[in-house]
């Protein structure tokens, strides 16, 4: 099973955040991640500004035009403006991502933590974390929105709940390693409470992890909630989202390609920024890390 | 080490305890009666006390975990309501093509993961090295099933070399049923090969700076031998973990592929159950598949002790 | 004459040899004109500080350098009469092991963890005589005996992490002797390992050397170990040869500044007690090494001009020193 190795040389490894611009400088792909995302963040947030059309607005007399001045990236099989749609779905592959990361960091970290400081709870708590992860996550996912039924907020809830267990572990896995050390030896020899070396000791050494691994699930939720979506059983098809514009793009691949293209090119813009980001990150933050995170 | 396999293979049983409990509570997280959604809204209030009865949801929920443990304890991953047949003889009936498709995907990501790993980390700073993990990179940002669509389009539709979705069964043929999965395959493959060739390529260059390397070196041994009886055979050891995991997503993976070629899997079987709100058989699928993924990490830990003599299995 | 006779004793001659580092933050002349030779069945020791460029020279000989930042700029290596560093790439594979061997300085990693160390030692044995798998496995056997490593039998199916440092380093020694080298090299073999250890080490070096009848170039940042061990002694200090002789010449008369620093570093039973002698200052880093001759703002006896111009190299009878001191024109002399 793969750790997270110890902070070197025993330290509190200072936040990469901490330094912030230098280490924007020193990575030219976390800059080149950073610039993508703003980017579609960008569109997102002037997503009425930019798209040219209403997204829903069904023009049938319009269907299935190849990309032209009028509809810049084509319409879609019952006269919807692609661009349009793929514009507004920018916004829903980014709210679904940051919720999912957000609560699953959350809880995950709430699990790991506890976890690996208390060891009764760690031999129950982790026996679930592995069950959750036996599971391959995107039948697990599926299977979730079958149950739970396909709305925006369930997408979310099945994502975070595939990928706590994940956030758990290596949580889990830095507190095993810094609860050893001196520092933290000494803080409980003098009888501070629990709860202040977790926050104060042990939680400054996760950050770091955690922040590179939440760039990671950000892009895994992207993808996912973009196969859930074109499978039918994600985003509701009367929300644009750029796995459900391409539901339809599979019965008409042949005579109107731009269907698939385009919101599938978006998804590998966004999803890469990501990843460059995560990457440059991570070999900014500890090398070591590449066979885990 | 018997006693190892021994020991892990009991250590599974919690663990397989957990997925089924997991599995359990499925149906149970539906918002409402589970028996009223899966008939719709048409039925009438006897139906859905029927169908209660039926699927013992009337009885307290500990006692039905246990009669559900119990259950597929035995085998019985109970019946499907919409096929009136066992759910893991619908299960059976289209595994044929999932588990060909999957072995087929992971067979071409990891020959394709592990040369391209390879390659890339002895091309070291090279322009090969920096193509082959520009290829890897958007590998792993990619929509398989954006992947699957474009090459239907190209290879199926406007070259017409591959069949685009018509499945031949094993029993008609060897070669032509592997034919007719090649393109879902290939999908499969390119988008599972980009983790694990970015793993094994840095995986290897941190081999490649130890000290054992020069030595081999010293010693004369050929390049080609060092790279991989020496060096490969070190990387192979966290290769082998996530080529295991690669399996999970592979699994996923083939049944949003069998969709997008429209291939007779177990993911077509989910997907029309959902529709159909055939509970049983998701759950049946959802531990099925559950089992064999368990059942392919026990054998990775296995092998993980086999190959890494460090490792200590006492 | 003189000429021919030492041609035919003499193994390996170094003459010139500069290999450079080409880095992000500018170049490392790690050698920078390095030159000596070793005869056939002597001992050489080669001594200095940690980055005067000893560890790089051995790499050289072998053409272990790693060349994207490394680079052999000139120079020449010449073994029996063949230029090494002219040769292709399968050529030069075919002396390692075979003609020339090379033993490390850390053996806790300088094996390979996943295979058993009879493999590892049959692996050289089948690379440089036919054997079949169970015959190299055999004489990895008997190397291992040779070596004494006890019970080798049941040694030679384990694995490294199996055996303490001191048997890992003599698996090393057996898997570099199992071919009977001419030359093997020895970088710092010792260091890593617990004083007792160090001297069986040694003394096995010693006994084999009788048995093979091989060169040995040992490099070591020891004195006691060049005595114990060594005919004749290289001293280098920045990249380059600071003083060569044998090793009762070099002992008994210093030349170079450096080497009667480094000599009266020891301290001496029959010396009176007082502060410790020390060179004053720091091993320079090659990224900005001095101008003119790179010891002098550590030298008791540095000169005007020994800031200015590398000092020219003076030799006589196999005696070398690289010094201003020495220099006729300066008015020195030996």
């Amino acid at each position: 099973m793969a750790t997270v190795p110890a902070p070197a040389k025993g330290k509190i490894r200072r936040s990469a955040l901490a330094g912030g611009l230098r280490a924007l400088r020193r990575s030219k792909m976390m800059t080149l991640g950073l610039g993508i995302m703003s980017l579609v963040c960008l569109v997102a947030l002037l997503a009425p500004w930019i798209a040219t059309h209403d997204p829903l607005y069904l023009d049938p007399m319009n269907r299935l035009q190849a990309p032209g001045p009028d509809n810049w990236l084509g319409t879609d099989d019952v006269g919807r403006d692609v661009f349009s749609r793929v514009v507004y779905g920018s916004r829903v592959s980014l709210l679904v991502g940051a919720l999912v990361v957000l609560s699953s960091n959350l809880i995950g970290t709430l699990i790991g933590l506890m976890s690996g400081y208390y060891d009764k709870v760690d031999k129950v708590v982790m026996r679930v974390m592995d069950g959750l992860m036996a599971f391959p996550t995107t039948l697990l996912a599926i299977a979730m929105m079958a149950a739970l039924g396909a709305r925006m907020s369930n997408v979310i809830i099945a994502l975070s709940i595939v990928y706590i267990p994940r956030v758990a572990r290596v949580v889990r896995g830095v507190v095993l390693t810094v609860r050893e050390l001196a520092y933290v030896e000494a803080a409980v020899a003098i009888g501070a409470p629990a709860w202040k070396i977790m926050l104060f000791h042990i939680l400054p050494n996760c950050l770091d992890p955690i922040i590179v691994q939440s760039s990671f699930i950000f892009a895994q939720s992207v993808l996912s909630e973009a196969a859930l979506s074109y499978l039918g059983v994600g985003i509701p098809p009367w929300i644009p989202s750029w796995g459900n514009i391409m539901t339809g793009g599979r019965l008409f691949i042949n005579a109107a390609p731009w269907m698939t293209w385009f919101p599938g090119l978006a998804i590998i813009i966004c999803v890469l920024g990501l990843n460059l980001f995560g990457d440059g990150l991570r070999d900014l933050v500890d090398p070591r890390l590449r066979g885990v995170l | 080490m018997k006693g190892y396999i021994l020991n892990r293979m009991l250590a599974l049983v919690p663990t397989l305890l957990i997925v089924a409990t997991i599995g359990f509570m499925l149906i149970h997280l539906t918002p409402g009666d589970p028996a009223a959604v899966m008939l719709g809204e048409e039925a009438t209030e006897e139906t859905v006390l029927q169908l209660r009865e039926e699927l013992g949801l009337n009885r307290p929920v500990l006692v039905q975990w246990v009669s559900w443990l119990g259950k597929v304890a035995r085998g019985d991953l109970g019946q499907s309501f919409f096929l009136h047949k066992p759910v893991l003889e619908a299960i059976t009936e289209r595994l044929e093509t999932t588990l060909l498709l999957t072995a087929y995907g992971l067979a071409i990501a990891v020959v394709l993961g592990v040369v391209m790993g390879i390659v890339a980390a002895v091309k070291h700073n090279t322009a090969v090295d920096g193509s082959l993990m520009v290829v890897a990179l958007l590998g792993v940002s990619m929509p398989s099933f954006w992947l699957g669509l474009n090459l239907i389009l190209l290879f199926a539709l406007r070259w017409k070399l591959f069949p685009a979705a018509m499945y031949v069964p094993l029993a008609d043929g060897l070669w032509s049923c592997l034919r007719s999965l090649t393109l879902p395959a290939v999908t499969l493959g390119f988008v599972s090969a980009a983790p694990i060739a970015r793993m094994v390529r840095s995986s290897m260059l941190q081999v490649l700076n130890e000290d054992y390397i020069r030595t081999a070196r010293a010693k004369g041994v050929h390049e080609r031998a060092v790279i991989v009886f020496h060096a490969f055979r070190n990387a192979l050891i966290p290769t082998v973990t996530m080529v295991g995991m690669t399996v999970g997503s592979l699994i996923g993976g083939a049944m949003v592929i069998e969709q997008v070629f429209a291939l007779p899997g177990v993911g077509r079987l989910v997907l029309s159950s959902i529709g159909r709100r055939d509970y049983p058989v998701i759950q049946g699928i959802l531990l099925y598949f559950a089992a064999i993924y368990v059942v392919v990490n026990l054998v990775v830990d296995i092998l993980y002790v086999y190959l890494d003599p460090r490792v200590k299995y006492m | 004459m003189a000429i021919t006779e030492s041609a035919d004793q003499r193994l390996l001659e170094i003459n010139e040899l500069q290999t450079h580092f080409f880095t992000d933050d500018g170049v490392l002349p790690a050698v920078d004109g390095v030159s000596f030779h070793i005869d056939r069945g002597e001992t050489l020791c080669v001594v200095g500080e940690s980055g005067c460029g000893k560890s790089v020279t051995a790499h050289s000989i072998m053409q272990l350098v790693p060349t994207p930042p490394g680079r052999y700029v000139s120079g020449s290596i010449n073994f029996e009469g063949r230029n090494l560093l002219e040769l292709t790439r399968e050529e030069m594979r075919q002396v390692r092991g075979r003609e020339i061997a090379m033993v490390f300085q850390e053996p806790m990693t300088s094996l390979n963890p996943v295979h058993t160390v009879g493999r590892q030692i049959a692996e050289a044995v089948r690379l440089h005589r036919s054997e079949s798998k169970k015959e190299a496995l055999v004489m990895a056997e008997e190397a291992l005996r040779l070596v004494k490593v006890p019970d080798p039998h049941r040694r030679v199916h384990e694995f490294p992490h199996q055996l303490s440092g001191g048997m890992r380093q003599r698996a090393m020694i057996a898997m570099a002797l199992s071919c009977r080298p001419k030359l093997l090299i020895a970088d710092e073999p010792t260091t890593a390992l617990d004083v007792t250890v160090q001297a069986q080490i040694l003394e096995l070096i010693r006994s084999l050397k009788a048995e093979v009848g091989m060169a040995v170039m040992l490099i070591t940042h020891d004195l006691g170990v060049v005595a114990e061990m060594a005919q004749r002694v290289v001293v280098m200090y920045g990249g380059k040869v600071a003083e060569q002789g044998t090793v009762g010449e070099v002992f008994a008369e210093p030349l170079h500044p450096y080497t009667r620093g480094l000599l009266s570093c020891i301290p001496r039973l029959d010396q009176e007690r007082g502060e410790l002698q020390i060179i004053s200052g720091q091993v320079p880093s090659p990224l900005r090494f001095p101008t003119g001759c790179r010891f002098h703002p550590r030298c008791p006896e540095a000169m005007d001009i020994c800031r200015e111009e590398p000092p020219p190299a003076t030799s006589k009878d196999g005696r070398y020193v690289a010094c201003w001191l020495y220099d006729a024109g300066q008015g020195g002399g030996k």
